[in-house]
């Protein structure tokens, strides 16, 4: 489903966050990538959505090169940043319906979703609202729900977890679940290690833009946990 | 006194970064060279009107009027300006809590704040100023270096006065807007009553200088400014050699200032939880939901935008509402325009150039596109990872602004033709011309943007009213309206007026082609870069 082949970012200035990074996440399958603070996680999931330009390698989408054929890639992917910085100008569902129309969703299929995801993250009523007037955990619910609704086949997420309740956590992680059972994928970065520990099929590490560890969770866990591996890493680093 | 410098020097380092100026080296230049250029433009435009005005009142006798006028002026250019800027950066910026959250006195936050908007109005009084005191001189008022210490002086003390004002209007702003449900409607409102109120007070100015110059005295000027406007008379008798009252001025508008700060720095904290506090949301019900294409969304977003900022709104629209009021005018008034002009002193000059000139310089004022990028802001990555070409998204926001400006374009030229008696011909020229017009303005400023994006503005004001993009485009607007009278009164009596304005209708659409396909690939290139 994903492929990223010797993908490389250097900043205009010659900082080099991302070096020659390769995965392959195939279908049906939940990654998680963790790594610490300025690792290039963000840049990488902002690369393979297609929101950051890059020079250096290929990212390929069901078969569609983000670069040459972006429209395509776009199509069967959705992507959530850290930060939802939605169109305060609109409502929910000015917003979900800007986002389905730009999708290409036929108007019954879009209420029946709207309708389903809305409902189940309790974000109905609010929909007639400004986004301005939301908090950080109801915009971070819109983007999710705005995300759910296409149907990706490729689910990118950066850091999704953060300001969404307990109650919506456990329902994002089930709907990640049910999307990759249905032939889809997951991409997603977090700093909660035992959410990625638990629920993702493969843990990809990045440490100063580069992979270091990429492989099925139990491999790369080992014997001991997430943590204690990512801090072992940490601390190898330091100590170099 | 130590806090509140190193607050201040952050608003102002704020203000900077808005023109781009700051970072690297490359940015800084081109940031002040993009300032200069704007500061050299206000300049020329306020020294032709201080000259002009000047004249007329020093015919009249009565030049002493222009040191009552000017100040005027100024106060409300200021006041328009930073109303908007009152409400987004002292009532509504994204630093309110990391400010107040620190060992600092909400009366040195608020005084920091108000320093970088009486920066600005101080940039107004000196553009509109100091033209007014190079008019005073060159008509023959009584001048030397004292004259313009206290011209200097005066302007220091008259930016105060308008910062104030501001402040106030920035409260009521954002007072008002939070306490109804639907705010969007209720700030354009309160814009628009802003605005009616600004033109009502230049048109009373403008008026009153005409009917002082046509000899007829129907109004007393000085009479007009007591009460109300007694801060300008005592600004003109101070600065033409009254010491005392120039003192008695400055200590005018410094305490107002001061009193105002510390009377809202008291409930500091109080006002901006108030003013963000809102009234319970009504409970929404899905109901049905339409469809639409791409393009329709893209452009319904930009609709949404333009129509949901109002400063967005009044900043690019009042050139367009100038243009279908000058069309009805010019049709109301029919056979008699011909005659008003004449009497204006304009009948001899060529009316399709003048009429094309006019169009075209209010068009300018129109640049929706120039910060239509730079207002996507921290949203840009829901049009970036949307499955739209960026091809889809630039035309998207030109179509949108040409969307706008072509009704009012239709409007008034039916207006000019039938009112100026024009023929068809004429008329298909002058249509021609706006169109390319129109459609130049609309690829430039998105290309003017892509060149100088803002996309970290605190808000939408300084996108709209500081950002480099946004008066680079409207200001190069100006110009390329200013050349294109300027080529056709030249070619005139070459190949004549119709062959002339058709000529640079011409032109003006080979560049719309250039910048079209520039969009399409450097452009895109540039889009796609942008984060």
């Amino acid at each position: 489903m994903l492929t990223i082949s010797h993908y490389t970012k250097t900043y205009p200035g010659g900082k080099t966050a991302v070096k020659d990074l390769s995965l392959h996440i195939p279908a049906g399958e939940l990654c998680g990538f963790i790594g610490h603070n300025g690792a290039g996680k963000t840049t990488t999931l902002r690369a393979v959505a297609g929101v950051m330009s890059f020079t250096q390698g290929t990212i390929t989408i069901d078969g569609h090169d983000v670069r040459a054929d972006p429209v395509a890639a776009k199509a069967v992917t959705a992507f959530l940043p850290d930060n939802p910085d939605l169109y305060e100008f609109m409502s929910g569902i000015e917003y979900l319906n800007f986002i389905a129309d730009l999708y290409g969703i036929p108007a019954r299929q879009r209420e029946e979703r709207v309708g389903l995801y809305a409902g189940a993250f309790d974000l109905t009523k609010d929909l007639g609202s400004a986004v301005a007037s939301y908090s950080h955990g109801m915009k971070q619910k819109l983007a999710i729900i705005s995300a759910l609704i296409r149907k990706p086949k490729l689910l990118v997420l950066d850091e999704p977890f953060v300001g969404l309740d307990p109650a919506a956590s456990h329902l994002l992680k089930g709907y990640l679940r049910e999307l990759c059972g249905a032939g889809g994928a997951v991409f997603f970065s977090t700093h909660v290690l035992e959410v990625a520990e638990k629920m993702c099929d493969t843990i990809a590490i990045i440490k100063d833009g580069q992979l270091v560890r990429y492989g099925p969770t139990e491999e790369v866990v080992g014997d001991s946990s997430l943590e204690d591996v990512f801090l072992g890493m940490a601390e190898k680093g330091a100590e170099a | 006194m130590r806090k509140f410098l190193i607050l201040a020097r952050v608003q102002l380092r704020a203000l900077l970064v808005s023109f781009r100026i700051g970072g690297s080296r490359r940015k800084a230049v081109s940031g002040w060279a993009a300032l200069a250029l704007m500061a050299a433009l206000c300049l020329y435009i306020s020294g032709m009107y201080s000259f002009s005005l000047g004249g007329q009142l020093a015919g009249a006798g009565c030049l002493e009027v222009l040191l009552l006028l000017m100040p005027a002026m100024a106060v409300i250019m200021g006041l328009v300006f930073t109303a908007f800027a009152a409400q987004g950066v002292v009532f509504g910026g994204r630093d309110g809590d990391l400010l107040l959250s620190m060992p600092v006195s909400a009366f040195a936050v608020m005084l920091a704040k108000l320093t970088a908007l009486y920066v600005e109005n101080l940039a107004f009084c000196a553009f509109l100023m100091l033209p007014a005191g190079a008019a005073w001189l060159w008509f023959g008022g009584a001048g030397g270096v004292l004259f313009i210490i206290r011209l200097l002086t005066g302007a220091i003390f008259l930016a105060m006065l308008p910062t104030v004002l501001s402040l106030a209007a920035g409260f009521l702003l954002s007072w008002l807007g939070g306490r109804f449900a639907n705010r969007k409607a209720v700030s354009l409102l309160l814009y628009a009553l802003l605005m009616a109120g600004v033109f009502f007070l230049v048109f009373q100015i403008n008026m009153a200088a005409g009917t002082l110059a046509a000899g007829t005295m129907g109004m007393n000027i000085q009479g007009a400014f007591t009460g109300w406007g007694i801060p300008f008379l005592l600004f003109q008798k101070g600065v033409c050699g009254d010491w005392e009252t120039l003192v008695m001025f400055c200590l005018l508008n410094a305490a107002p200032v001061l009193l105002t700060v510390w009377l809202f720095a008291k409930n500091y904290q109080q006002v901006l939880t108030g003013l963000r506090s809102h009234g319970k949301r009504p409970s929404y019900r899905l109901g049905r939901l339409r469809a639409a294409g791409r393009r329709k969304a893209l452009l319904r977003k930009e609709a949404a935008r333009y129509f949901g900022t109002p400063i967005y709104l009044f900043n690019t629209g009042i050139g367009l509402i100038l243009l279908v009021a000058a069309g009805i005018a010019a049709a109301v008034m029919g056979g008699s325009l011909r005659e008003q002009l004449a009497l204006a002193g304009l009948g001899e000059f060529p009316l399709l150039t003048l009429a094309a000139a006019a169009m075209s310089f209010t068009l300018s004022t129109a640049a929706v596109t120039g910060s239509s990028v730079s207002l996507e802001g921290q949203n840009l990555w829901i049009l970036k990872e949307a499955p739209v070409s960026t091809r889809e998204v630039l035309d998207g926001k030109a179509a949108f602004q040409l969307l706008l400006t072509v009704p009012c374009l239709l409007v008034c030229t039916l207006g000019l033709v039938w009112g100026l008696k024009m023929s068809l011909a004429e008329g298909a020229v002058l249509l021609l011309f706006a169109l390319a017009f129109a459609g130049f303005m609309a690829l430039m400023g998105l290309a003017v943007n892509l060149l100088f994006p803002k996309l970290d503005a605190v808000n939408d004001m300084v996108v709209v009213k500081q950002s480099a993009a946004a008066m680079l485009s409207t200001f190069g607007g100006m110009i390329g309206a200013l050349a294109c009278g300027g080529a056709v009164w030249a070619l005139t009596g070459v190949v004549g007026e119709m062959p002339a304005l058709a000529g640079c209708a011409a032109v003006l659409l080979l560049a719309c082609l250039l910048l079209r396909r520039w969009l399409h690939t450097r452009g895109a290139e540039r889009f796609m870069d942008l984060s």
